[in-house]
């Protein structure tokens, strides 16, 4: 029987545990590119629909005694409303507009967000007791926790790709996503389409951030951090491609887990960062993406 | 005046994708000729002039895959269309590309700043060619405000404020009443007299034939026809070029 | 072209004259009336002026916005920190050699970072900072580290004020001297249509280039005044994002690409935050990102083009500034 030596083992945990937030990081992209690709619309406030799902399943947890995995869709039928109240109050207003009011906008709502969170949430850390405990194979470690949200974001993915592909609104979001114009002369309802994907993209984003409090404590600020991340994956996935951006966030993931332990943790926060600086400058389109902007 | 060649294109051919949009294309033009570039859609023309102005398409690099341009002598194959705009070649564009938030007088201003360095000079210069091309008294209006045959005539002064000694001129006519592309292919007359040598792409026969003194003619990206007018009207191959497509020869 | 710069002054009407330099003298004898406390507000405002002039220049006219523009200030304010502590140079070298480090630092990013476009250069502007900001927390023995570092006092507050102001008057009245100049009409016309621009003999890449280094240097430079008065700094200020979506969103609400949009927008800006924290102690964050919110939807192109049309013609010089009384 082979065994693993010690080095070893500990690499492919790292990895395990590196995919295991990639497929989280995912999720959220998966949310980001769709309102960038279908709306045109850059969402700053990405970030806050995260934290907000990870205070309901924080407070559904704990005062309604609610199993944590049904928070998952709890947070996102609460996200999904929400998202299309914001859009049809505000979002759909910028539209059309340039990049930087969006921008702006977005920036403006989760300024807001954060400020209230801080408010009626407190500043102090939070955290969801889920599982715990580890899962021990061969002398590789995988978090429990991170096995079950790892196995959830999996089906997710699967069933927004499912959505996307065979259903008819995922088929008509894909549509506008691709020419705004040939899909409205095909009769898709654009402000419709609009709203429901600000709708899913916030809804993924709470999901996710369900799923993340499993793993980490959290105050009204960390959304910010996963939004620049999510940035990152789309970039470095390219724009639009579902496929890029599994390969993107799960490279993401491991670079790193692999940095936080071989380098320090501060450095592997500046991987994202590192990643889109080298992917603009090398192959602006993406590891799969088509030239666009 | 014959004598000086003023551009030099030898064996150009560019393709993408596995379509050749220019096959190994060679002319010359002379100094103060007239010379229009026609051809069906599709034969590569607009290709051939971003080749010769250094313009980017999209996603493509801006480099011919073989051959060579030299204008005035010097080799511009591989130059920057900053460089090539300096040195003496002013570019229209097909659909216009004009300075958008800008008025019309700034428009051309910024031509004129290619070989001014005040901005109270360049703007007598600018002035001057508005006044020329019949658009002083819209000189202030931003360019979202022009109607397109403004912004055609808008789009030729800004080349012409750039002081070349060629002018490519794209289609500078689609879209326009007769009335309007008469007076335009009077101005490109007038502009020639200054000692201008004008290339032009256009579909509109007529004109094609009242301003040109030598036509050349694109099909599927090779040339089939280079001569005077008579003479290519009466081209065989030329004919049949225009006859096989759907284009719809005029005059 | 700098013979253009004297000539648009010239030409200034004498009404405008009388305004420019009645504020000036009236922000020189400021220190002399007002309380320490008033003079580090108006000390804030004229930094955001700087900051909102100079990100302008790349943003506004050029049209290349920038998500990033804090890590300029935030270099200018820790590379004088390490000529000061580690290099031991007096205060003036040691600030005109943060903006010319500053300057150094745009050129050289300026090579990979210009070629993109749109959204793509915003966003890696951002991740610069971010990056720089972690680079900065992680080479602990030259820059302090994620604590953050510390100067003695150099310089008094009066002295920083006038530094401070005094360098934002200067950038403003450059700024209107280059209003009618081939170098704002070149940087007008990338934005406008760069493919244009470069057929019509502008070198898009130097220019951009040269708008892209004019913006860094006036910032860093604030940067370093910043430092050398409050005498700490660490990277989380240094390379905070909130900076730079304040200088965004005060150049916005000022006008974007106008002069006085980067006077205007942080006066406003600033009076009314001043305000909300007075009133509204605990929710005046919140408010803050009402307000972003209300002025995009509202006034996305700005106070000045606002005005202008209210009033009809070109007011792209100085106007009456209103004094913000406390």
């Amino acid at each position: 029987m082979y065994q693993f030596t010690g080095e070893i083992s500990i690499l492919i945990s790292l990895i395990i545990s590196g995919l295991t937030m990639g497929f989280i990081y995912i999720i959220i992209a998966e949310g980001l590119n769709l309102i960038w690709g279908v709306m045109g619309i850059v969402n700053l406030a990405h970030g806050e629909f995260i934290m907000l799902g990870m205070y309901i399943t924080y407070f559904v947890s704990i005062y309604l005694n609610i199993n944590p995995l049904l928070s998952i869709f709890i947070s996102f039928i609460a996200l999904f409303i929400f998202g299309i109240i914001l859009n049809e109050s505000l979002i759909k207003r910028v539209i059309g507009a340039t990049p930087l009011m969006s921008m702006l906008l977005t920036f403006g709502i989760s300024i807001f967000l954060i400020n209230m969170g801080v408010i009626f949430f407190g500043g102090d850390s939070k955290i969801v007791d889920f599982a715990s405990g580890s899962i021990i194979f061969k002398q590789i470690v995988v978090s429990k926790p991170r096995t079950i949200t790892a196995a959830i974001s999996i089906v997710i993915s699967l069933l927004m790709y499912w959505f996307l592909q065979r259903t008819e609104t995922g088929m008509a979001i894909r549509a506008v996503s691709i020419d705004k114009d040939t899909a409205m002369h095909c009769g898709i309802n654009i402000r419709k389409i609009n709203a429901i994907t600000f709708g899913i993209g916030a809804a993924l984003a709470g999901v996710a951030g369900s799923l993340i409090s499993f793993i980490y404590s959290f105050t009204p600020m960390v959304g910010q951090t996963f939004m620049l991340k999510a940035f990152a994956i789309v970039v470095l996935g390219g724009m639009g491609h579902f496929i890029g951006i599994i390969i993107a966030g799960l490279i993401l993931g491991v670079f790193e887990a692999l940095g936080a332990y071989y380098i320090n943790v501060h450095l592997s926060e500046a991987i994202a960062f590192i990643l889109i600086i080298l992917t603009l400058l090398i192959r602006p389109t993406g590891i799969m993406g088509i030239g666009n902007d | 005046m014959k004598d000086k060649k003023v551009l030099e294109v030898r064996k150009i051919s560019k393709h993408f994708g596995g379509i050749f949009a220019n096959k190994d294309i060679s002319f010359d033009i002379y100094e103060g000729e007239i010379i229009s570039l026609i051809g069906p859609n599709g034969a590569g023309k607009t290709t051939l002039f971003n080749l010769i102005n250094g313009v980017e398409i999209k996603g493509q690099s801006r480099f011919p895959d073989e051959g060579y341009i030299k204008f005035l002598g010097k080799d511009i194959t591989k130059e920057r269309s900053c460089n090539i705009c300096r040195m003496g070649i002013g570019r229209a564009f097909q659909i216009v590309q004009l300075l958008e938030e800008l008025s019309a007088l700034e428009n051309v201003i910024i031509g004129a700043f290619v070989n001014i360095e005040s901005i109270y000079k360049a703007k007598e210069e600018a002035l001057v060619i508005l006044d020329f091309i019949g658009l002083y008294n819209k000189r202030n209006y931003m360019v979202g405000e022009l109607t397109i045959a403004d912004k055609k005539l808008l789009e030729i002064a800004r080349a012409l404020a750039t002081n070349p000694k060629l002018l490519m001129l794209d289609e500078v006519m689609a879209g326009l009443t007769p009335v309007e592309f008469n007076e335009i292919a009077k101005k490109i007359k007038e502009i020639n007299k200054t000692g201008v040598t004008i290339m032009l792409i256009e579909h509109i026969m007529q004109a094609v034939m009242a301003v040109s003194d030598r036509i050349i003619v694109l099909d599927k990206g090779a040339k089939i026809a280079d001569g005077p007018p008579e003479e290519i009207v009466k081209n065989k191959k030329v004919i049949k070029a225009y006859l096989g497509s759907d284009e719809n020869v005029r005059g | 072209m700098i013979r253009d710069i004297f000539i648009n002054f010239k030409q200034l009407l004498w009404k405008k004259w009388l305004i420019i330099i009645s504020s000036l003298v009236i922000i020189a004898v400021f220190p002399l009336f007002i309380s320490p406390y008033f003079i580090s507000f108006i000390m804030s405002i004229a930094m955001y002026v700087i900051l909102c002039a100079s990100w302008n220049v790349i943003s506004g006219y050029a049209g290349y916005i920038s998500f990033g523009h804090v890590v300029f200030w935030g270099t200018g304010a820790y590379l004088t920190t390490i000529f000061i502590n580690k290099l031991g140079v007096c205060w003036p070298i040691a600030l005109i050699s943060a903006g010319i480090g500053a300057a150094l630092i745009a050129t050289l990013i300026s090579f990979p970072l210009l070629r993109l476009s749109g959204t793509f250069f915003a966003i890696s502007m951002l991740a610069f900072t971010e990056a720089m900001g972690i680079a900065v927390a992680h080479f602990g023995n030259l820059t302090g580290g994620g604590g953050g570092t510390y100067i003695i006092p150099l310089i008094s507050l009066n002295t920083a004020y006038f530094l401070m102001v005094g360098l934002a008057s200067f950038l403003l009245l450059l700024m209107l001297g280059l209003q009618n100049t081939k170098f704002i009409y070149s940087l007008k016309a990338i934005r406008g249509n760069e493919i244009a621009a470069d057929t019509l003999g502008i070198n898009t890449v130097v220019r951009k280039r040269q708008a892209f280094v004019f913006s860094a240097f006036p910032a860093a430079l604030a940067g370093s005044i910043y430092v050398l008065n409050v005498c700490f700094i660490s990277p989380h200020t240094a390379f905070n994002i909130t900076i730079t979506l304040r200088v965004i969103m005060m150049t916005v609400l000022g006008g974007i690409g106008t002069v006085l949009g980067p006077l205007i927008g942080p006066i406003v800006f600033n009076g009314i935050a001043e305000l909300l924290w007075a009133r509204f102690p605990f929710i005046h964050k919140a408010i803050l990102g009402v307000m972003v919110i209300i002025i995009v939807l509202v006034i996305p192109n700005g106070v000045v083009p606002l005005l202008n049309k209210l009033f009809k013609k070109k007011f792209n010089t100085l106007k009456v500034k209103k004094q913000k009384q406390k």
